[in-house]
C-alpha cells in the first residue's frame, strides 16, 4: 500500500487570513495518491479542491494564504520544507498542472512552440533543434494535426479543445510523474470533452504519470478516476474507490449529491429532481460539529456538537460522518 | 395534440465578421442559417448544442431581441416581424428569459425589490406603489426567497439565491413563455436541483412554456418534453426526449449522447463513440451536410447537396442516412 504511494499529503491546512477573518479553505486534509492511478477530488465551489492542488504546486496565493500545519510528501521529500527556488524547480519537472481555462492559462503573445517549449529550456540543457523536435513530437502525442505548422501559431488562433491539448502537451513535456489536472474539460463541449479524457488516460499509460483530476462532474469521474476524495467545506468527507463511492456512498452528502444528478439513469422517478436544502457554508465561519449537518437530512442532535472522524469501512473506503459506523443508513 | 405557441419558419440571422483598421465585412457568421421549430404550448422545449451552434441566437430571435435576416417567427400566430415597436412592446409582457449568469445579469447598484419591480413599473402603467411591493414580495416568496430580500443588493446573495431572483423579474409580468437560456450551467450540482424543481414548479403553477437552451443532455433527459438538437445554424434533428435519447436518428445526435460521461464506473468501458476533430467554423460552413466533415456514415451525396428537414408527427430530422426510420 505504501510502497506505490506517490504523493501524500498528512493533515494539511492552508489557510486564508483575510480582513474579514481566517478562512480555513483546507482544513486538515489527508490525500494518498497512487502510482499510474487517476486520484479524484470532488466537491462543490468552495470545498477547498483548489487549494488543495495549489497548496501541493506550492502556489497557494501569498501573503494571504498559507499552508498552517501538515506536510506534504511527494515520494517521501516534503514539499513544505522546500525553498521557493527549489519548488520551481520541481514544478514542470516532476509536478505539472493544468487549468480550467485554457484561454487565459496560456501566453497569448507567445507561440505554441515557444510556450510548450519552456519547459525544455528551463529543466533540460536540451539545444534549440533537440527542444523544437521534441515539441513537435508532444504535440502529435496529445492529437493535433499538424503538429510542425502550429509552432509559429498563438494560442487565438486555436480552438477550445486544440489549446487544452496545447495545455497539456506543455504540462507532459517533462513527463512528469504527477500531473494535476483542474477542472481540464469544464470549459469544453461534450465531444471535445470525451476526447480530452480519453487522451489523458492515454497519456497516463504511455508516460507513467499519476493524475489529480479536480472536478465538480460527477459524469466525469466514474469515466476516468480510480480513486475518489469528495471534499466539503475544507475537509475530505468521504473517500475510497471510484465504486466504493458510486456503489456504496456512506457519507450523507456524497449520496445527496449523486442523487441531484439530472437524467440518465440515476434520477428518481418523476420530474421531482432529489436537492440538498440550503447552501455551502462559509468558510469564515463554519458550523460546529459536522460541517455538513445543517444541510443533512440524517442529522442527530450530537451531529451538531462532534465533530466527526474518519470512520473505516473497509479496505480504502472511509467516511466522516458520525453515524457511518451505524452501518449504512436505510436505502431510502 | 396542443398547438403551438412558437414557431419558427426558416428563420435565419447573420452576424457581419468584421477585421482589420476599417472594419470591412471580411464574410458572414451564419449562426442561426434557416431554423424551423416549432414549440407546443405548456411543454418545455429543450434546445442542445455545442457551443457555437446558435442555440442562444435562436433563443434572442425567437424573443425578436435580434432582427432576424431572413425568415418568421410567429407567437401565438402572430409574426412577430409584422408587429410596430407599440405592439411588440406590449407583447413582450407574455414572453421572458432568464439568463446564464446570475452575476452579469442583475444589475449591482439596484436593490433586488428595484430589479423585481422594474417590469412591472414599464408595462403597468398606473399601478401605485404599495400594491407594486406587495407584488413584488409576493414574487420573492413564490421563488423561495424571504421577503427582507427586498432590501438587499444582487452581492449579498449566492449564485443559486441571484437566480431565483433572475426568475422573480422573469416571473413578473406573468409570461406565457419563457426563455431559459443556461439557466442553471453555472450553479453547483446541488443547488442546480433546488433551481430545475423550482422551475418544473413554476410550469405547473403558472402554465407556462419553457424554452430551455442548455449544452447539459442530464437536465435536458430530466426535464424537458421534446428536444431540439442544434448544429453549426441548423436544427439537425427534433423529437420528444424519449425518441432523441432512446433511438437518435442523426448520426450527431448518437455522438452526442456517446460523449455524455455516466455517472456510473460499471459502464466505465462501454464502447464510446468519440467525434474526430473540431466543429467546423460557422464562418465557412461546409458544402452539403454540415456535419459530413466529421460525420462516419458520410457519402458522396453528403457532401454536395444539403439534407432537407423530413418531418412526421414532429419528429424532424435532416440526415440522408438516418440511423433508422420514424
Amino acid at each position: 500500500m505504501m510502497q506505490d504511494a506517490l504523493l501524500m499529503t498528512e493533515n494539511l491546512k492552508t489557510h486564508f487570513y483575510t480582513k474579514k477573518g481566517i478562512v480555513k479553505a483546507v482544513d486538515g486534509v489527508d490525500l494518498v495518491v497512487k502510482k499510474r492511478a487517476v486520484t479524484g477530488l470532488v466537491g462543490e465551489s468552495g470545498c477547498g479542491k483548489s487549494v488543495t492542488a495549489l497548496s501541493v504546486m506550492g502556489l497557494v496565493p501569498s501573503p494571504a494564504g498559507r499552508i498552517v500545519e501538515g506536510r506534504i510528501l511527494l515520494e517521501g521529500e516534503d514539499l513544505t520544507r522546500k525553498s521557493p527556488s527549489e519548488m520551481a524547480q520541481l514544478r514542470g519537472r516532476d509536478i505539472a498542472m493544468i487549468f480550467q481555462e485554457p484561454m487565459t492559462s496560456l501566453n497569448p503573445v507567445l507561440t505554441v512552440g515557444r510556450q510548450v517549449g519552456e519547459p525544455l529550456r528551463l529543466h533540460t540543457k536540451l539545444g534549440r533543434e533537440e527542444i523544437k523536435n521534441k515539441v513537435v513530437e508532444m504535440l502529435d502525442l496529445v492529437g493535433i494535426p499538424e503538429p510542425a505548422s502550429r509552432l509559429g501559431s498563438f494560442p487565438h488562433q486555436l480552438s477550445g479543445g486544440l489549446r487544452q491539448r496545447v495545455m497539456i502537451a506543455m504540462a507532459m513535456i517533462c513527463e512528469p510523474k504527477l500531473l494535476i489536472a483542474d477542472e481540464p474539460t469544464t470549459a469544453l463541449d461534450v465531444t471535445i470533452q470525451a476526447q480530452i479524457l480519453e487522451l489523458m488516460k492515454d497519456l497516463m499509460k504511455r508516460l507513467d504519470t499519476s493524475i489529480i483530476l479536480i472536478t465538480h462532474n460527477l459524469g466525469v469521474v466514474a469515466e476516468v478516476c480510480d480513486d475518489v476524495y469528495v471534499m466539503y467545506a475544507g475537509k475530505v468527507v468521504e473517500t475510497g474507490t471510484v465504486f466504493d463511492i458510486f456503489d456504496a456512498p456512506a457519507h450523507p452528502y456524497t449520496r445527496d449529491l449523486l442523487r441531484s444528478i439530472p437524467g440518465i439513469g440515476v434520477s428518481s422517478p418523476g420530474r421531482k429532481l432529489y436537492s440538498i436544502d440550503g447552501t455551502v457554508p462559509s468558510p469564515l465561519n463554519p458550523p460546529a460539529g459536522c460541517r455538513f449537518a445543517p444541510r443533512c437530512s440524517k442529522a442527530l442532535p450530537y451531529c451538531h456538537e462532534r465533530e466527526p472522524e474518519m470512520v473505516p469501512l473497509g479496505g480504502s473506503h472511509f467516511a466522516r460522518c458520525l453515524r457511518a459506523s451505524e452501518g449504512g443508513f436505510d436505502h431510502d | 395534440m396542443t398547438r403551438n405557441l412558437v414557431e419558427t419558419k426558416g428563420l435565419k440571422k447573420y452576424f457581419p465578421l468584421k477585421a482589420g483598421a476599417f472594419g470591412t465585412t471580411k464574410g458572414m457568421v451564419r449562426a442561426v442559417d434557416g431554423v424551423d421549430i416549432a414549440i407546443r404550448e405548456r411543454e418545455t422545449f429543450a434546445l442542445v448544442g455545442e457551443s457555437g451552434c446558435g442555440k442562444t441566437t435562436l433563443g434572442r430571435l425567437v424573443l425578436h431581441l435580434l432582427e432576424p435576416t431572413g425568415g418568421q417567427v410567429f407567437f401565438d400566430g402572430v409574426n412577430l416581424l409584422d408587429l410596430d415597436c407599440r405592439r411588440m412592446r406590449e407583447l413582450r409582457r407574455d414572453m421572458q428569459i432568464i439568463f446564464q449568469d446570475p452575476y452579469a445579469s442583475l444589475d449591482p447598484r439596484m436593490r433586488v425589490g428595484d430589479i423585481v419591480a422594474e417590469p412591472l413599473k414599464t408595462h403597468i402603467k398606473g399601478q401605485t406603489k404599495r400594491k407594486r411591493e406587495e407584488e413584488v414580495a409576493k414574487l420573492l416568496e413564490i421563488v423561495g426567497l424571504g421577503s427582507d430580500a427586498a432590501s438587499k443588493y444582487p452581492h449579498q446573495f449566492s449564485g443559486g439565491q441571484r437566480q431565483r431572483i433572475g426568475i422573480a423579474r422573469a416571473l413578473a409580468l406573468r409570461p406565457r413563455f419563457v426563455v431559459c437560456d443556461e439557466a442553471v450551467s453555472a450553479l453547483d450540482v446541488s443547488i442546480q436541483a433546488q433551481i430545475l424543481n423550482l422551475l418544473c414548479d413554476l410550469q405547473e403553477r403558472f402554465s407556462l412554456t419553457l424554452l430551455f437552451i442548455t449544452h447539459d443532455l442530464g437536465v435536458v433527459r430530466h426535464l424537458a418534453d421534446r428536444v431540439g438538437v442544434m448544429f453549426l445554424g441548423k436544427c439537425v434533428e427534433t423529437g420528444t426526449v424519449t425518441q432523441i435519447f432512446e433511438n437518435p436518428l442523426h448520426p450527431y445526435t448518437r455522438f452526442l449522447l456517446s460523449a455524455v460521461p455516466v455517472p456510473d464506473p460499471h459502464q466505465r468501458d462501454r464502447k464510446k463513440m468519440l467525434l474526430k476533430g473540431d466543429i467546423p467554423s460557422p464562418v465557412d460552413v461546409p458544402s452539403g451536410c454540415r456535419f459530413h466533415t466529421r460525420c462516419p456514415c458520410a457519402k458522396g451525396i453528403c457532401r454536395n447537396q444539403e439534407p432537407p428537414l423530413r418531418s412526421e408527427n414532429g419528429r424532424a430530422v435532416a440526415c440522408h442516412f438516418p440511423l433508422s426510420s420514424f
